[in-house]
């Protein structure tokens, strides 16, 4: 690896480039393991493609470019504060659209802090939720017969089906 | 995050079509049971109102990992009837090796059984070094109390291990908050099984009599009454503040 470069173009599954500088993307083990394998310059014209669509893969470099400098230096309490409320912001996304895309590229790109956020943020979706919200928030197709459901209600009278 | 596995290029779902939105469709297994555990760790309702989505779901989510990071706080310790479900769950979170679990069972059979009592503190010590915090209060306090007629192997290294245990608590501000829960579950032991087993605190730690740098309270207030007034002061003696909590401990069981 050359350590001259900054930042390394990659491509998206759709075929368009996107720039992530080397410390951003640092915080996924096989773009780092890339970093060190391939002799990334401006004369080297290999661009790696990443098996993410667009739309992911620019919310993915957001986050990594906006954890890089903490995961790099270590922060302080206010930092870490101050990054807990752009999680926040940064998770507020549709489910099936976006949320789904960024589990599987987090677990893709082995990028634990982003995973374990995005697992967090798909479980607090059901917090308080009954059955039938979580079906529908998650997509579920119901498939027990109306014989089983009944059975299930009486089996668990605590939980709230409708 | 799911296992390490091959680095190089591996597809991933890019579009889910209409006729298959589904979450189970969109996403593996594993990260199902991932996402799984993290509401068990919040909520048992959460949890089975996610199970009893789909059976598929329910297939899912029946998997060791989740039973682990199961919630148990707010499941009773006892119940007059017990509901079979419930019976079932409780006893796959222990078989997984639930902290929870370990804590409550490992506690049981030390005051209860006779003879098993060695492998019930063994439980809890596993536990807390998992980092279960009731854990760690409730083995200090067992180590730090005196038995005669069963000592067992409790030596030097246990006694380092159950100080290092209440220092990480008390840098958390919460010793007294571990002590109500820990107090909680053994006086519903006493009551339900009267265990007669006798107990006193072993000597003080403290050797220095009268001790000069004795532990004192920040406050006026002549009992400790929050964790905030718990601070870790390093000119008293900090074996007075432990033979005080055990004093507390063994008042309050």
């Amino acid at each position: 690896m050359s350590s001259s470069v900054e930042a390394i173009t990659v491509l998206s599954s759709d075929g368009d480039e996107f720039k992530i500088t080397v410390s951003a993307a640092k915080l996924s083990k096989p773009l780092n393991w890339m970093l060190e394998d391939v002799c990334f310059s401006d004369d080297c014209d290999e661009v790696p493609t990443i098996e993410v669509n667009s739309k992911t893969l620019v919310k993915v470099i957001e986050y990594c470019e906006k954890h890089a400098p903490r995961a790099n230096s270590g922060a302080s309490d206010s930092d870490a504060e101050e990054l807990k409320k752009w999680d926040i912001e940064f998770m507020k996304m549709d489910v099936k659209d976006i949320l789904f895309h960024i589990l599987m590229a987090a677990n893709y790109l082995h990028m634990e802090g982003l995973y374990d956020l995005a697992c967090q943020t798909a479980a607090d979706l059901m917090k308080g939720m009954t059955v039938s919200q979580i079906r529908k928030i998650f997509h579920i197709k119901n498939d027990f017969s109306s014989e089983e459901q009944e059975q299930l209600r009486r089996q668990h009278p605590g939980c709230s089906f409708d | 995050m799911t296992d390490s596995r091959a680095p190089k290029r591996i597809k991933t779902t890019t579009t889910c079509e209409e006729s298959s939105k589904c979450v189970t469709y969109c996403l593996p297994n594993e990260i199902l049971v991932d996402i799984a555990s993290k509401v068990a760790s919040q909520s048992l309702a959460d949890l089975y109102h996610l199970k009893l989505t789909s059976k598929e779901m329910m297939n899912i989510t029946d998997d060791d990992y989740v039973y682990k990071h199961s919630y148990l706080d707010r499941v009773p310790f006892f119940r007059m009837r017990e509901i079979p479900q419930e019976d079932s769950f409780l006893r796959r979170c222990r078989s997984s090796g639930n902290l929870e679990s370990l804590y409550r069972q490992g506690t049981k059979e030390y005051f209860l059984d006779n003879e098993l009592y060695l492998k019930g503190l063994g439980l809890v010590r596993l536990a807390a070094q998992k980092g279960h915090k009731r854990s760690m209060y409730a083995f200090a306090m067992i180590v730090l109390m005196r038995s005669d007629a069963r000592k067992g192997s409790l030596g030097p290294k246990e006694l380092e291990e159950a100080l290092g245990y209440l220092r990480l608590l008390r840098n958390q501000k919460c010793v007294l908050k571990c002590r109500n829960e820990v107090v909680e579950f053994v006086r519903f032991l006493k009551w339900f099984m009267s265990f007669g087993l006798e107990m006193a605190p072993r000597e003080h730690l403290c050797r220095n009599v009268p001790c000069t740098n004795t532990w004192r309270l920040r406050t006026g207030s002549w009992c400790l009454l929050t964790d905030d007034d718990d601070e870790n002061d390093p000119n008293m003696c900090e074996s007075c503040r432990w033979d005080l909590e055990v004093k507390e401990f063994f008042a309050t069981i």
